[in-house]
């Protein structure tokens, strides 16, 4: 019986944990796309404005 | 004449399990090369915690004075006073990391999540064999592939196991290149194995972005799971510092100089769980079968996720990417490289390998720290 109560309670652990990690994970890959695209578009209209100043 | 043969005279068939125990890991790392640097310490610290009445261990001397033993006194303050040792030691790996390929390909993060599946796996399977949750735990961390992280965790959880336990992670770590292919061979086809992936050229990487991510992760990572902090924060520190480029003294020591330190005494530290009585159980036989069943699983989870996602996606993901998010760096990613290029010379997934291996890095820090979340309420 203790070992179907700790084998239960280590299906919860797996299920739960493994949430936790894809959640925190995905948080973070998601974060970084944002980061990346805010970067990437400040990055293009500096070069937008640097080409505009070398034209002028 | 007596005091002489005392040492002699007391040694247990335990003890002397253990010197032969101590010798293979020497063995293994001189003749094998398979992780000298965390080998070689433990064996030879396995010797010296089981010479009878050993000076490395605190012995009472006559008078009832208690006489300190070295590696007892490196266990107190660099393991069991906070787990500094394995903590401090992610500074340097963090310093070592580039994340570069993973910042620019950020979905291979889910690679590393879906590869930590061993973890649990064993974990299971530790309490089906009669092993209380905590020490089931503090096992199965050992799919995290990751030597600091299974000594920290089973330090934290008060596990009886910590000696095996490092010495499975450590050992199974380097055994990667045997494990996975197997593994992989069975749960894959050919044509799966020869899928090739689009090289999609990506913007370079930021210095911004590459300042933001560590900062970024420690702070997602640590509202989820506080617990990870000691860890995921020690890893993202030495990060900082090799991407901030004005510490590059700071970061060249935390890569070197800080990391050999910390690495020659842990090997040493370590070998204090390494005791007979400890060691030379049932139990740690079986702490070896489960420790190989994490590191199958974790191969088997995330070869598995990258076929789910091929359900739904156009363009198909080689399901072996999936296999590399395992914490091995970069071992698990040469591995991908090499089953790949086997199967066709012009098929290089070196570079999203990578990615998803770095990925591991920092999931197998996560899932550590969700482990402990459990234990804390």
């Amino acid at each position: 019986m203790f070992l179907l109560s700790t084998f239960t309670d280590s299906l919860n652990i797996m299920g739960t944990g493994m949430l936790g990690i894809f959640f925190v994970l995905g948080a973070i890959a998601l974060a970084i796309y944002a980061v990346s695209a805010i970067d990437h578009k400040a990055q293009a209209k500096k070069e937008q404005e640097q080409q505009a100043e070398e034209n002028s | 004449m007596q005091i002489l043969l005392e040492g002699f005279l007391s040694v247990t068939w335990q003890q002397i399990v253990m010197y032969c125990v101590g010798g293979l890991l020497i063995w293994l790392a001189i003749k094998k090369q398979l992780e000298p640097a965390l080998l070689l310490p433990m064996g030879f610290g396995a010797i010296l915690v089981n010479l009878p009445n050993s000076g490395v261990l605190n012995q009472m001397m006559a008078g009832n004075i208690e006489a300190g033993g070295i590696i007892e006194w490196l266990y107190n303050v660099g393991i069991g006073a906070a787990e500094a040792m394995p903590i401090l030691l992610f500074i340097g790996i963090g310093a070592m990391i580039d994340f570069g390929p993973l910042i620019e390909n950020p979905k291979m993060f889910l690679f590393g999540a879906a590869a930590q599946f061993g973890i649990f796996a064993a974990l299971s399977v530790a309490t089906l064999l009669g092993f209380d949750l905590k020490d089931a735990a503090s096992i199965g961390i050992i799919g995290a592939a990751d030597g600091p992280t299974s000594i920290l965790v089973s330090q934290v959880l008060g596990s009886n196991y910590m000696g095996p336990i490092a010495v499975v992670a450590y050992s199974y770590m380097a055994l990667v290149p045997i494990i996975q292919p197997a593994v992989i061979k069975m749960i894959t086809t050919k044509k799966e194995r020869a899928i090739h992936m689009e090289h999609v050229a990506s913007k370079p990487v930021s210095r911004t972005t590459r300042i933001l991510f560590p900062i970024i992760v420690t702070l997602i990572a640590g509202f989820v799971a506080p617990m990870s902090i000691g860890l995921v924060g020690s890893l993202m520190f030495g990060n900082l510092l090799r991407e901030c480029k004005v510490l590059d003294n700071l970061s060249e020591t935390a890569q070197h100089e800080f990391t050999n330190i910390i690495t020659l005494l842990l090997g040493l530290t370590v070998a204090f769980n390494m005791k007979a009585a400890q060691f030379v159980t049932w139990q740690t036989l079986l702490i070896m079968l489960i420790g190989l069943a994490a590191f199958v699983f974790d191969t088997i989870g995330g070869v598995m996720f990258a076929k789910l996602l091929n359900l739904f996606s156009r363009k198909k993901i080689n399901p072996m990417i999936g296999a590399a998010g395992i914490s091995a760096f970069p071992m698990s990613a040469r591995v991908v490289e090499k089953l790949a290029v086997a199967e066709d010379k012009t098929n290089h997934l070196l570079m999203e390998a990578v990615s998803a291996n770095v990925s591991g890095q920092i999931a197998s820090v996560v899932a550590g720290g969700m482990i402990l979340q459990f234990f804390m309420h």
